[in-house]
């Protein structure tokens, strides 16, 4: 017999030097929140309270010799975790403050490998404190620095009075690129409700996902999208040469479209992105709507293709900006020119290093196929991905199957049954050099039947 | 010293008394026997020293030892002294006659995890993180050890050369002189080690790792054996007095290895299995060939090694087993709880 009792939650807390991580853990320890908290501060720690429960700590990095490579702990935090859950007045809450330049991964794998800690703790967020200020003197440089806005469930934009609203917006995009999962709150001083910070099961599985990812703006496999009317007569798709030997382009009927209108359209165009495409030569017609063509560019000079599509309204998606290969559609009266057009941001401002990339699909997965991705997926990549977390429909299962993972490490379990709810996969990537196209393909691969797939 | 074993295995006396501290119930961290057997004094996470008399059970020293936890209590071999260590960064030493404080060695903010007595019981090594003292019992330190890079988990005497003793950390085991300040020789072995336990002819170090697996190094050669596969980190290491059986937890099960004839390598070792749940602590009588065992199931067990069989199980307790400690005829048995419990089991009339 075996009495249970709850978890104790911890929360890890990073941030560089200077960027207010002890301002805000002073806050926290003085906040009236009637939770009876432990902190383990690192060697450098300066809390100021004195009837707080400090702990300090020398980080101590543990490489585990259990056939994994990137797998490494956080021995101090095996041996003082331990000790101070044997304490009868046990605490309700812990705290670890990290040194500024640490990487965050060693202390969430520990709560991950160690048996004893596993028991009786649980991980609940990781909070990193940024200083919107000197951030950008580290984060183009730092590895570190973007493990910790990588690892993250909580940021806090510390020090906004220091910059413009401009730079406070353009520094939320880069970071939002880099972790789609975190909170994101600005705060001066460290103010901030204690709800937003602590308990916030970032870890539990239960909660997976339960806040949706946020994408700053979806990565679409177009760069432009635009409507048009086709009147009764012939057209014409003209180009000339461009940066690339080939273009896609996809239209779509769009009855009763207008310019606000694309955000549905452009769903449904990546949908349509994501199936097979046709590879067509010029002198080849464009003859259907939902079918994403490829337009062979090869031949030198210019190239034409026709439009047998009835009359009617259309959106017209291509994979470049028209103007790059000099794109029009002509019909014997001249060009016609589009009644609304949208250029889709490619990426480019996004951190190339650090990115989030989300696979949402429906149809089940074949579950051997997709455990022999992901574990090859891990083997190979696992350095890189930082975080994953997902939800799963698997084939033949009542239940969603949520799983989590901090680089090698993996851990899921059945959830609760679907019941009325609509069967769906989600998953979040969180990673150095991640290969979006590769990911979503990889797991399209693992689905039974070939259903529809977007990606964000 | 037992009789035949046919005795042992019909007169246990389970429980001839059952303790528990008065005040409050903390978990155990540490028991230690004075070696005539009178008085078994416990540290606990609350932060006490109790000393107790084993014949009445009567607790009659509590001392508040340290503010934050009481890490480990052991009496000095000639029994004259008592010493501890704790959270609060301090190593204490007592007058085991009077119970009154004698010397305090202090570490600063670190925790003092390990303490150690020489076999002379004139000098004490005690740790605390990469720092490790060896202090004569007026407190006064005699030599600073430095060499360490990481956190020492485990210190342990040779006990055949007396002024030799070894340290293990991550990485590594370094093999000491009081004598001297820098280490004599590393064992390296890239892991984290928890604890180390010598055989009593100090042929054999066995040390107990994180990623579930003991390493064992045969000396003075240094040729290394690896035993994987257990199911957690191994942190029960404990060897019968004639050097031959090495028991190890990291599992729900037992595993004793038979270091007779060509060794261990190889062989099947043999399992005993009887908790529900990890083994938490493991500890050889100092005499005979009974293995004690208990386990977060909160059960105690006694396994002859000759039968391979259990002699004596106790369910009465459900908190884990955090100690074990026989005393030095190896007649008396003394269990301590998570739940601050201490339970005494005589094993012999």
């Amino acid at each position: 017999m075996r009495t249970t009792s709850a978890k104790v939650p911890v929360t890890v807390l990073t941030g560089f030097l200077g960027s207010g991580k002890t301002t805000l853990l002073n806050r926290i320890l003085t906040e009236n929140h009637g939770k009876r908290i432990a902190v383990i501060e690192n060697e450098f720690g300066e809390i100021g309270i004195d009837d707080a429960l400090v702990v300090k700590s020398d980080e101590e990095i543990f490489e585990m010799n259990n056939g994994c490579i990137c797998c490494t702990v956080r021995g101090d935090l095996i041996r003082i975790l331990g000790n101070l859950m044997r304490r009868k007045d046990k605490f309700d809450y812990i705290l670890v403050e990290t040194t500024g330049l640490a990487d965050p991964a060693p202390v969430a794998q520990t709560f991950f490998v160690d048996d004893e800690i596993q028991a009786q703790l649980q991980l609940d967020g990781i909070v990193t404190v940024i200083d919107c200020k000197h951030v950008l003197l580290h984060i183009d440089s730092s590895s570190e620095c973007k493990e910790q806005i990588a690892f993250a469930d909580v940021i806090l934009l510390n020090k906004t009075d220091l910059v413009t609203d401009d730079e406070l917006a353009q520094l939320e995009a880069r970071i939002r690129s880099m972790n789609a999962m975190a909170k994101i709150y600005k705060t001066q001083n460290g103010v901030i409700e204690m709800d937003k910070i602590l308990s916030v099961s970032g870890f539990d599985l239960d909660k997976a996902l339960a806040t949706k990812p946020t994408f700053l703006q979806p990565e679409y496999p177009f760069e432009w999208g635009g409507i048009f009317d086709f009147k009764g007569e012939h057209r014409t798709l003209v180009l000339d040469e461009g940066p690339d030997p080939s273009i896609d382009l996809l239209f779509l009927k769009a009855d009763k479209a207008e310019s606000a209108d694309f955000d549905e359209l452009a769903e449904a165009a990546v949908r349509c992105f994501s199936s097979n495409k046709k590879q067509i030569k010029p002198g080849v017609s464009i003859e259907r709507c939902d079918q994403v063509y490829k337009l062979d560019l090869t031949k030198e000079g210019g190239k034409a293709f026709d439009i047998v599509l009835e009359s009617g309204r259309y959106a017209m998606f291509t994979q470049h900006r028209p103007e790059e290969f000099s794109l029009a559609l002509c019909t014997t009266n001249g060009t016609i020119e589009p009644l609304c057009s949208i250029t889709y941001d490619a990426g480019h401002s996004h951190d190339s290093e650090v990115t989030s990339v989300g696979i949402e699909s429906d149809g089940d997965l074949d579950q051997k196929k997709f455990n022999s991705w992901l574990g090859d997926l891990l083997r190979e990549k696992g350095t890189d991905i930082f975080r994953m977390k997902g939800i799963l429909s698997i084939a033949g299962e009542n239940a969603r199957f949520v799983f989590q993972g901090v680089h090698m490490l993996f851990d899921g379990r059945p959830d609760r049954p679907w019941g009325d709810e609509p069967r769906n996969n989600q998953l979040i990537f969180i990673g150095r050099n991640l290969n979006r196209a590769e990911l979503v393909e990889g797991f399209n691969s693992c689905l039974k039947k070939n259903r529809q797939l977007s990606t964000k | 010293m037992p009789q035949k074993e046919s005795a042992i295995e019909y007169k246990v006396k389970p429980l001839i008394s059952q303790w528990s501290t008065l005040a409050c119930l903390d978990y155990i961290n540490d028991l230690s026997w004075s070696p005539n057997a009178y008085h078994l004094v416990s540290a606990d996470a609350a932060g006490r020293v109790i000393a107790r008399s084993v014949l009445t059970g009567y607790s009659f020293e509590d001392l508040t030892a340290h503010t934050l936890g009481a890490l480990c209590v052991r009496f000095s071999p000639d029994g004259n002294f008592v010493a501890s260590a704790g959270q609060d960064g301090k190593a204490n030493i007592y007058d085991s006659n009077t119970y009154a404080k004698v010397a305090t060695i202090d570490h600063g903010d670190s925790w003092v995890e390990q303490i150690a007595w020489h076999q002379s019981s004139r000098c004490i090594l005690t740790a605390s993180g990469k720092t490790l003292r060896l202090s004569a019992t007026d407190g006064n330190l005699i030599r600073k050890f430095e060499d360490h890079k990481s956190t020492i988990s485990d210190l342990a005497w040779n006990p055949a050369a007396p002024d030799l003793f070894a340290t293990s950390n991550y990485n590594g085991i370094r093999l000491w002189s009081k004598d001297q300040t820098n280490h004599k020789r590393l064992l390296a072995w890239k892991g984290s080690l928890l604890n180390i336990a010598y055989s009593p002819n100090a042929k054999v170090l066995a040390a107990g790792c994180q990623d579930g697996a003991a390493h064992i190094w045969l000396l003075p050669s240094a040729d290394e054996l690896f035993m994987d596969g257990y199911q957690t980190k191994v942190r029960e290491l404990t060897w019968d007095s004639s050097s031959r059986y090495l028991a190890t937890g990291g599992s729900d099960q037992i595993t004793v290895w038979d270091f007779s004839g060509k060794g261990p390598s190889g062989s099947k070792p043999i399992v005993f299995a009887g908790h529900e749940g990890f083994v938490s602590t493991i500890s050889f009588a100092p005499k005979g060939l009974m293995l004690a065992s208990g386990g977060n199931d909160g059960r105690v067990m006694v396994w002859d090694v000759n039968k391979q069989d259990s002699i004596l199980v106790n369910e009465d307790e459900v908190s884990k087993v955090t100690k074990l400690a026989w005393n030095q005829e190896g007649t008396k048995l003394a269990a301590a709880f998570a739940s601050g419990r201490i339970t005494l089991f005589n094993l012999f009339e």
